[in-house]
Parts: C-alpha cells; sequence; structure tokens
C-alpha cells in the first residue's frame, strides 16, 4: 500500500475514533516513520533470510539447547543470543516446554532483521524529517506601506 | 474522492438530487447512521420522497428550512462601516472586505494561507472561497483588492478548487498570493480575532465556534451537523455539497452576504475547523477544513 494511502487511512481512523484531526505535524511523523520502514524493509528481509540459511547449514546458533559462547560473537549477536534465550525462559515458564531449536532460530533471526534494519530506518527517518534540503526561495515578508490615502 | 468519505456521504448527495425540494440532509451521527434529518423548502409540502435503497432502513425525520445560498454581497458603498470593511494600510489584517478588479460583488479575505505550488514553491496570501475571487468569470492572476478595487491590488488569484454544477463537490475555495512588489500585504491576523492555532481540527456537534467577517465581524455560533449534503443557490446554478460543517447562529446572525470566505475556528483554541461559504436562515454551512487542505494542498503552520 502506498505510504500516502497508509497516511490518508491513519488519519481516518483516527479522525472517527477522536473526532480529532491528526496535526500536520503527527501526520508528518507518521509519514516518516511508514518511509523509514519502506527504506529498511529490503535490508531487513534480506538480513532475515541470510540469518535463516546460516542456521540452516550450521546447525542452530541460537537454540537454546546449543548455546554458542557469547565471546564469540559480535554484541549485537550477543543481545540477540540473550534476547531469545529470555524469549525461552518466557515460553517455559508460561507453558512448561522450552522453545524448539527451529522456533529459537525464527526468533534470533527476527531479532537480527530488525538489528540490521535499525540503522537504514534512522538514516531515512531523519531525513525525512529534516524536509527537503534546499529552502524555498524568498519567505514571508510582510509590509508596512500606507495604501488608504 | 477520499477513502474516508464513507458511502453514506455519497448517499446523501444522490438523495438531494433525486428530490428537488429538498435543501439539505444529514445524519443524526455519521460514524453510525440511524437517523435521517431532511430539511425541504418551507414554501411547499412535502408529499413524495424517492429514498436510495441504502437509506430505506433509516428513519427519516423531516424539517421545513430555508433555501441556502453563498454569500456574496453586492458592491454597496456603505456610510459607517465596520472595522472589516474598512481600508487598512499593510500588513492588511484578514477577514476583511476584499473585491476581485471588475467584479460586482464583495466578499471576505478569510485567513492567513501558506502553500506550495506544483512546482514546490512556497507561496503566502490568504485563503478565500471560489466564488469570491473566481465564481468562474476570473482566471487565475486577477488582481484582487481591499477593501474594493478603488484601491491597490492586495494579491492575485493564485489556486482554486471551482465548484462544478454536476458533481458532488467538497469545497468551494481559493487562494490569493499576497507578494506585491517585493513584500507580502497581509498580515498573519484576523482582525478581532489574531493569530490562529498551528492546527487545524474537525468539527463535532456541539462545537463552540467564532468567525470575522466583512458583514457581521466578529460574530459565533455553534456546530449542529457535519457531514451534511447541502444544495446552495449561485445564482444562476444549484450545486449540491457533500460532507459539509453546518453552525447555527448562538445569539445574534453567525453570518450574512459577503462574509462568504471567513475562516470558522473553534472558539477556545482558535483552530481552523470550516472555510465559510453559504448560508440560510439561522444556519451557516462551511467547507470542513481538511477537504480544503487537501484541495489546495494548504501548509500549516502559517510561520
Amino acid at each position: 500500500m502506498p505510504i500516502q494511502d497508509c497516511i490518508t487511512h491513519t488519519k481516518l481512523l483516527v479522525a472517527q475514533e477522536t473526532q480529532h484531526e491528526l496535526t500536520p505535524q503527527q501526520t508528518s511523523t507518521i509519514g516518516c516513520i511508514l518511509s523509514g520502514l519502506m527504506c529498511a524493509a529490503p535490508a531487513a528481509i534480506q538480513c532475515f533470510i541470510d540469518c535463516l540459511a546460516r542456521a540452516a547449514n550450521r546447525g542452530s546458533p541460537n537454540a537454546a539447547n546449543q548455546k554458542p559462547s557469547p565471546c564469540d560473537k559480535s554484541n549485537a549477536d550477543h543481545e540477540i543470543y540473550r534476547g531469545v534465550l529470555h524469549i525461552d525462559e518466557l515460553v517455559n515458564d508460561a507453558t512448561g516446554n522450552p522453545l524448539t531449536v527451529a522456533q529459537a532460530d525464527i526468533i534470533g533471526c527476527v531479532f537480527s532483521a530488525l538489528v540490521c534494519g535499525v540503522p537504514t530506518f534512522l538514516k531515512c527517518f531523519l531525513e525525512c524529517m529534516a524536509g527537503p534540503t534546499t529552502p524555498p526561495a524568498g519567505g514571508y515578508d510582510p509590509g508596512d506601506r500606507k495604501r488608504c490615502e | 474522492m477520499k477513502p474516508y468519505l464513507a458511502t453514506h456521504a455519497i448517499q446523501l448527495g444522490q438523495l438531494l438530487r433525486d428530490n428537488p425540494n429538498l435543501t439539505m440532509a444529514h445524519y443524526d451521527t455519521p460514524a453510525d447512521p440511524k437517523l435521517l434529518h431532511i430539511y425541504f423548502r418551507a414554501d411547499i409540502q412535502l408529499r413524495a420522497l424517492r429514498v436510495p435503497r441504502n437509506l430505506q432502513s433509516l428513519t427519516i425525520t423531516p424539517h421545513p428550512g430555508p433555501t441556502f445560498h453563498d454569500l456574496r454581497a453586492p458592491i454597496a458603498r456603505a456610510t459607517a462601516l465596520n472595522e472589516n470593511q474598512q481600508c487598512q494600510n499593510e500588513p492588511i489584517r484578514l477577514g476583511t472586505q476584499c473585491q476581485p478588479k471588475g467584479a460586482n460583488w464583495l466578499g471576505t479575505a478569510g485567513c492567513p494561507a501558506k502553500w506550495r505550488d506544483s512546482a514546490g514553491v512556497l507561496h503566502w496570501g490568504y485563503l478565500t472561497n471560489w466564488h469570491v475571487l473566481s465564481s468562474g468569470q476570473f482566471d487565475l492572476g486577477t488582481t484582487c483588492h481591499q477593501p474594493d478595487d478603488s484601491k491597490p491590488a492586495f494579491g492575485r488569484l493564485a489556486a482554486m478548487s471551482p465548484v462544478l454544477r454536476d458533481k458532488d463537490n467538497l469545497v468551494d475555495a481559493a487562494l490569493a498570493d499576497t507578494y506585491v512588489n517585493g513584500k507580502h500585504t497581509t498580515s498573519d491576523e484576523i482582525l478581532a480575532i489574531g493569530k490562529y492555532a498551528d492546527h487545524p481540527i474537525v468539527a463535532v456537534p456541539g462545537l463552540a465556534v467564532k468567525k470575522s467577517g466583512r458583514t457581521t465581524g466578529y460574530t459565533e455560533a455553534k456546530c449542529t451537523a457535519v457531514g451534511a449534503a447541502v444544495k446552495i443557490g449561485y445564482g444562476d446554478f444549484d450545486a449540491t455539497f457533500i460532507d459539509q460543517d453546518v453552525y447555527k447562529q448562538t445569539e445574534k446572525p453567525f453570518s450574512a452576504a459577503g462574509d462568504s470566505g471567513s475562516l470558522i475556528l473553534g472558539s477556545r483554541c482558535s483552530c481552523p475547523c470550516s472555510l465559510l461559504f453559504a448560508g440560510g436562515g439561522d444556519m451557516t454551512i462551511g467547507n470542513p477544513m481538511r477537504h480544503v487542505i487537501d484541495a489546495l494542498g494548504l501548509i500549516f503552520p502559517f510561520l
């Protein structure tokens, strides 16, 4: 769905629910978030696919029952690894069963994709919020001339 | 047509076209319509009604009502001018009387406006109605004058959204660029109101509003309906509008001929709400600001 359609739909929902129009600032922020997501999506999806492929090729780096040493990993991977373990604990507490290796792999790869997409998202989002880099010529310049004599 | 214009807004337009004696129709609650209010000309007996199939499940409440017409004023050289009719030196505060060069009518230069043209260039000027600045008789570039064309031009017609007689209209709006000889002639303020808030709002029934216009000056009203379909007389033709805001005077009349083009603002926040363009009886009709923004590419805040 094009970004403009998403914004229009969001404006409709907000107007229907709150009887208030989104302010132009809110609208542009939503537009920039959507723009950032669109911008980051290809990189994130590529990371997700690569991650799944790696997991399939070399076993299960994020699986709870095959815990690689955190020392082998970069900081980001280490945080992902810890995140998967945390979810594993929550699932285990809630259901009495830990995550399967495949589930842990998928969750780890989702985290990996998010981490991968964040820099691109931030870059696009900030550029969008900054607006056009070239300012318009002139500006509002009210006069003070007499015209009623 | 915008996605948020639900089909029931369009059905109300069809209802008006199918029944020439109806002047206005609106739901009790547009988001969940159950009751339909219809207004018919007070000088006729409403005997039969053609109701589109999709509206037949609703309870219909008929009311005798006024006919609605645009709120231009004929040229008049009044002796006792109010503040909104007097000549102003720069920067000209808006809500003031204006006249296109050579027109035989007067209207209101409503409020400060900023917009970007198709080439991406920003412009500053004022917002008013299409029928005030053009009415199909004047093209882009026509000069507009304050308070009338005996005084120098204070802007030029720069953009417009014309009213069409055969379609459902949403707005009657136009923009004048007030950049004249190296300066902007107009202020960022409205007479008796001052600066408006940075963001527009959507009208809801019960909302208290205010406006400053050429004929009645500063007045107040309450919103009584939104999402209304209204038939408006433009002298030589009638036009149907859908999804309009309806206001009713609280004490003295909210609008009169010559107030066309005024901005209607929320009383408490001074937030732009509707563009006043028509009226009849004790009711005033405004184009919702969201449709005006969509039609003309207005940008908020002004500065």
